[in-house]
Order: structure tokens, then sequence, then C-alpha cells
């Protein structure tokens, strides 16, 4: 199962902020580890079509006045979720390798 | 202001002491110091500080009193924190006064038509959270800008992603149709 490079960092950021993982809390780490801001928009998106294959979970948060009463979306991997990231990490690091990367691109 | 606010707001205004520009190193750090000595405050000791804050000479240096008591620092450390405790006390103060700065509602609207029950929710919250920083850190006007701007560049691919949706349907629904 093929995930985009955005479906891959957003669900390493749910792994790394677990169990605080929400809309805001991944587009920072996301901004502050690949150096990149994905839109909201965007990061929605990508977790709705995760969301959609079984391969993430929602909970609902709390309700704070900050964000006009709206409750926050906590989002955590499912057991298939965690097994498609560990294979697409696999497959970037064994083509990296095959690539020769290092010595590729300095 | 919320018991949240006020910690996050003794945090930024010791942050942005701190980054002065004529804030030297040494005092910056001690500064950092006190920030963190400060996280474990509880609301109501926060609540009424930064109206408290002064310096004092005494016999045996300057100190700062804070609700954890009395922090011995250096001369330059109290006259200038207590220079700039006033002056953002005051600015607090305007800020409560103020009437609640609401986020543009179209766009708001605009977003959840493309999102499903509580992701719409948790969007729309998101960026109100957003909103909040901005209406603090920039004004409420530049605020509503940026989140214009951010409501702008969400629209694209949650449009993409409704786009996928209804073609998928569609195409199962005309098999569906092909077959009866």
């Amino acid at each position: 199962m093929e995930l985009t490079t955005l479906e891959q960092h957003a669900m390493l950021a749910i792994v790394a902020l677990h169990p605080n993982a929400y809309g805001i809390s991944i587009q920072d780490h996301i901004k502050q580890k690949a150096g990149y801001e994905p839109s909201v928009g965007s990061i929605y998106a990508a977790l709705d079509r995760l969301e959609q294959k079984g391969f993430v979970r929602t909970k609902q948060g709390e309700a704070t006045r900050e964000r006009g009463g709206r409750r926050k979306l906590y989002f955590s991997l499912t057991a298939p979720g965690k097994k498609v990231l560990a294979a697409s990490l696999n497959a970037t690091r064994s083509l990296g390798r095959a690539a020769g990367w290092q010595e590729a691109l300095g | 202001m919320s018991s949240d606010k006020r910690k996050e707001f003794l945090i930024q205004f010791l942050d942005k002491y701190a980054s002065r520009p004529d804030a030297d190193y040494e005092i910056a750090k001690r500064l950092f110091d006190l920030r963190w000595a400060h996280e474990d405050l509880t609301p109501g000791q926060l609540s009424d500080w930064l109206r408290k804050i002064r310096a004092q000479q005494r016999d045996d240096g300057f100190t700062v009193v804070t609700p954890k008591g009395i922090a011995r620092v250096p001369r330059e450390v109290a006259v200038h924190l207590a220079e700039f405790a006033t002056v953002e006390s005051e600015a607090v103060t305007q800020s409560q006064k103020a009437p609640p700065v609401e986020p543009p509602r179209l766009a708001e609207f605009g977003l959840s038509l493309f999102l499903k029950g509580d992701k719409a929710d948790a969007l729309t919250g998101d960026l109100n959270e957003r909103f909040e920083q901005d209406c603090q850190r920039y004004g409420a006007k530049r605020a509503r800008r940026i989140y214009w701007g951010r409501a702008l560049r969400s629209l694209w691919p949650l449009l993409r992603r409704a786009a996928a949706r209804a073609i998928k349907w569609g195409v199962i629904i005309d098999n569906v149709w092909r077959h009866f």
C-alpha cells in the first residue's frame, strides 16, 4: 500500500505526538521537523484518506473558548496503520540505500 | 482571560522581554530562568502577578517581588522587568476591555462545506485557535487576513478530496445502474 509523502509525514507526527496529535500540533511538528508547512486543509484531507483506509482512528477531545467552542479531534494509528507506515519507511530506506544517495548527492 | 491564557501570556511576556534588542545576554538568560521557575504557578497566583511585580532596592541588592517570593536579581534585570511589566499589564487591561474578536465566518463556512461532521468542526476549531494566537501577536485586522490566507490554502486540498469522493461514488452508482 503506497503512502504519499504528506501521509507518511502526518503518520510519523501522530506517532511522535501521541496522545496529543491533532490538526495544529501535527502541522507544527511537520514544520519543525520537515521544514515545510502543509495547510491544515491538506493535513485533514490526508488524514481523512488514511481514516477511510483504516490506518488512523479519531477521538474527540475538549472544546475550548479559543477554538470557538469546537472540539479537537485527536488522531492515533491503528495496527494496520503502523504496519503500512513501517513498510513505507523501509521501502524508502532501501531505495535510498540502493541509489547510494549519500555519495550521489553529497 | 482564562487561566491557560494567563499562563501563556506570562511565558510570552518573559520571552518577549528576553528578546528585546536592549536586553543583554546575561539579563535574557536570567529571565529565561525566571520563566521556567514560574511555570508551575497556580492560575490564581499568576492573575495578579503582572500588576504586582515591582523592583525594590534593598541594602543587600536589588529584588523582584513575585508570587513565589522575592527573587534576587541584578539591578538591570529588576529595573527592566518592572518597567516592562507596567507597560505590558496596561496592554493586557486594554485587551480585556476590548470586545472579543470573531474570525471571518464566511471563510469558516466555506471550509466546513468540504468535510463532514466532527472533522469540519475540528478543522475550523484549529483555524480559530491559530486566529486567537495571531490576534495577540499581530492584532485583529492582520489576524483576519492571515485567517483568510490559511482558509484559501486549505480549500484546494479539501476540494480535491471532496471531488475524489464524488467521482468514486459516481463510478459505483454508475456500475450498479448498469447492472439493473
